[in-house]
C-alpha cells in the first residue's frame, strides 16, 4: 500500500526520539520511499498522456476522465507526504545531533567499545536526551551536517567568550562539589592544583573546572 | 562629609549592580516563559559581559595578589571569603546569560523558517542579535544542505523545494495563545478578552493568562512572566 513505508519510518524516528543515541539511519526504508515516490511520478505522468489521448478524442467521456483525476489526485496527495515524512524523520535526526553536539563529548566511533555515559541522577534532562552518538550510525550527509554544526557553534560559542555556553543548565548552588571518579582517566590540572582520575577516588573540586570531565562521565557529582 | 560622599557613591553603584542583576534575571525568565522569541537585550547583555570580564580579571589579579603575599600573612580569610563570594557571582551570572542564550537558540532552531521569513522582511530588527542572525542563517543552510543530500535530490523536480504551497503549512510557529503566567508591576492594564469580558490587572497581582494578550506589555516591562 501507498505510505506505507512513510509509517514505519516515522514509527522509526518516534523510537529514535525516546533513545539516549541516534539509532542507525534506515537507508533501505528511505531508498524504498523514494522509488514509491519516483513511481508514483511516473504514474503521474502516464495519466496526464491519458488524459491528453482522452481529449484528443474529442469524446467528452465525464466518467472516465473523473477516473483519471481522481488517481491524480492520490498519487500526487501520498507524494507529498512521503516527502513530509521524509523531512520529519531528518528533522529529528538533525536535532538529536544538535543536542548531543552542545555535550561536548566525542563521538565513538566503533560499536564494541561504545561507553554508556550515565547521568547524574540529580540530572533533571529526563531519559530521552542524547548522551552517546555513534559516527557508523549515521548516513554519509548527517556526520557532515554533524562536523559543521559543530564548527558553527565553535563560532557561536567564540562571541561569548567568559560564558560557558554548553555548561549545566541547572541553576549553580555551591562552586565547589564532591565528585566521585567513575573511570580511570589521565592526571587533570586546575588552578587549585592537580589530581589523577582513578576509579572510586573522591575530590572536592571547583565545579566549572569539572564540568566537562562529569558531562563525558569521568565523575559524578555527590 | 567625604565619608558620606564615598558612602552614598558606594550605594549607587551597588545599585545599579542590583538593577543590572534584576533586569538579567527578568529578562532571561520571560525569554523562557514567552512562546515566541522575545527582542534581543543588547545593551543589558553587553553591560552584563564586561561586568563579567571584569570581575573575572579582578579575581586573577587578586589571586595573583594573594600569591605573592601569601608567607607575609597579609591574607586574612576574610580575603579568600571575599574572593569565593565573587566566584560565586560569576558563576550565577554566567548560568543566567547561559540559560538566556540557550533558550534563544532553542526557539531559534525550532521556528528558523519563521523567523528566517521575518528577518528578510524587517532587516533592521532587534529581534536576533548578530550573533544570532549568522548563527539561525547558517544552521539553515546545513538542514537544507543536509535534506537535499539525503534525499530531495533524488525526488522529482517539483517535490524539491522546501517552500511548496500544498496543502498544510510546513513552517512552524510559535503558539502565541499558549498560556503564561504573568506577573503584573504596573496598574491600570485593561485586558479585553472573548465574550466582551474585560479583566483589570491589579499591581503585583499574579494571573495565567493567553500569552497573545499580554505580549506587548510585556515589551514595555508592565508585566513579567513567571
Amino acid at each position: 500500500m501507498f505510505g506505507e513505508s512513510a509509517n514505519k519510518l516515522i514509527l522509526d524516528s518516534r523510537r529514535t526520539n525516546n533513545l539516549p543515541e541516534v539509532s542507525l539511519y534506515q537507508t533501505e526504508l528511505i531508498g524504498d520511499i523514494l522509488r514509491e515516490i519516483n513511481d508514483l511520478d511516473k504514474d503521474m505522468e502516464y495519466l496526464q498522456q491519458e488524459t491528453e489521448a482522452l481529449m484528443s478524442q474529442g469524446e467528452d467521456n465525464e466518467a472516465n476522465r473523473k477516473i483519471i483525476e481522481c488517481q491524480q489526485f492520490a498519487a500526487r496527495l501520498t507524494m507529498i507526504r512521503n516527502k513530509r515524512c521524509l523531512l520529519a524523520y531528518e528533522r529529528a535526526r538533525a536535532n538529536k545531533i544538535d543536542e548531543f553536539c552542545w555535550l561536548n563529548v566525542d563521538p565513538t566511533n566503533d560499536l564494541t567499545s561504545k561507553t554508556s555515559i550515565s547521568l547524574s541522577k540529580n540530572s533533571s534532562l529526563g531519559t530521552n536526551f542524547t548522551t552517546s552518538l555513534s559516527l557508523d550510525n549515521l548516513s554519509h550527509p548527517e556526520q557532515e551536517y554533524y562536523r559543521q554544526y559543530q564548527e558553527l557553534l565553535v563560532d557561536y560559542k567564540s562571541k561569548f567568550s567568559d560564558i560557558d555556553l554548553s555548561g549545566d543548565l541547572e541553576p549553580p548552588t555551591n562552586i565547589f562539589i564532591d565528585v566521585r571518579v567513575l573511570k580511570d582517566g589521565g592526571e587533570v590540572q586546575t588552578e587549585y592544583g592537580v589530581f589523577n582520575l582513578i576509579k572510586d577516588s573522591q575530590f572536592y573540586v571547583r565545579k566549572s573546572d569539572v564540568e566537562r570531565l562529569i558531562q563525558q562521565g569521568y565523575l559524578e557529582e555527590l | 562629609m567625604e565619608v558620606d560622599d564615598i558612602l552614598r557613591d558606594f550605594e549607587k553603584s551597588t545599585q545599579k549592580d542590583q538593577d543590572l542583576y534584576k533586569s538579567l534575571t527578568t529578562a532571561m525568565l520571560n525569554e523562557r516563559m514567552a512562546p515566541e522569541l522575545l527582542p534581543y537585550q543588547q545593551s543589558l547583555l553587553e553591560d552584563v559581559l564586561s561586568k563579567i570580564s571584569s570581575q573575572q580579571q579582578f579575581l586573577l589579579d587578586s589571586h595573583e595578589y594573594g600569591d605573592i603575599n601569601i608567607d607575609s600573612g597579609i591574607i586574612t580569610s576574610d580575603f579568600k571569603l571575599q574572593l569565593m563570594i565573587i566566584e560565586t557571582d560569576i558563576e550565577r551570572l554566567n548560568y543566567l546569560v547561559r540559560s538566556y542564550l540557550r533558550v534563544r537558540l532553542s526557539k531559534i532552531d525550532k521556528f528558523s523558517i519563521h523567523y528566517i521569513d521575518m528577518i528578510s522582511t524587517n532587516r533592521d530588527s532587534k529581534l536576533l542579535s548578530f550573533e544570532e542572525q549568522s548563527y539561525i542563517s547558517r544552521h539553515f543552510k546545513l538542514m537544507t544542505d543536509l535534506y537535499n543530500g539525503s534525499f530531495l535530490k533524488k525526488v522529482p523536480q517539483d517535490l524539491a523545494y522546501l517552500d511548496t504551497d500544498s496543502g498544510i503549512s510546513m513552517i512552524v510557529k510559535p503558539e502565541i495563545d499558549q498560556l503564561v503566567f504573568i506577573k503584573v508591576n504596573k496598574g491600570d492594564i485593561v485586558l479585553e478578552l472573548e465574550d466582551d469580558d474585560e479583566l483589570e490587572l491589579i499591581p503585583g497581582g499574579i494571573y495565567i493568562v493567553k500569552y497573545s494578550l499580554v505580549r506587548r506589555y510585556v515589551d514595555i516591562g508592565d508585566i513579567e512572566l513567571i
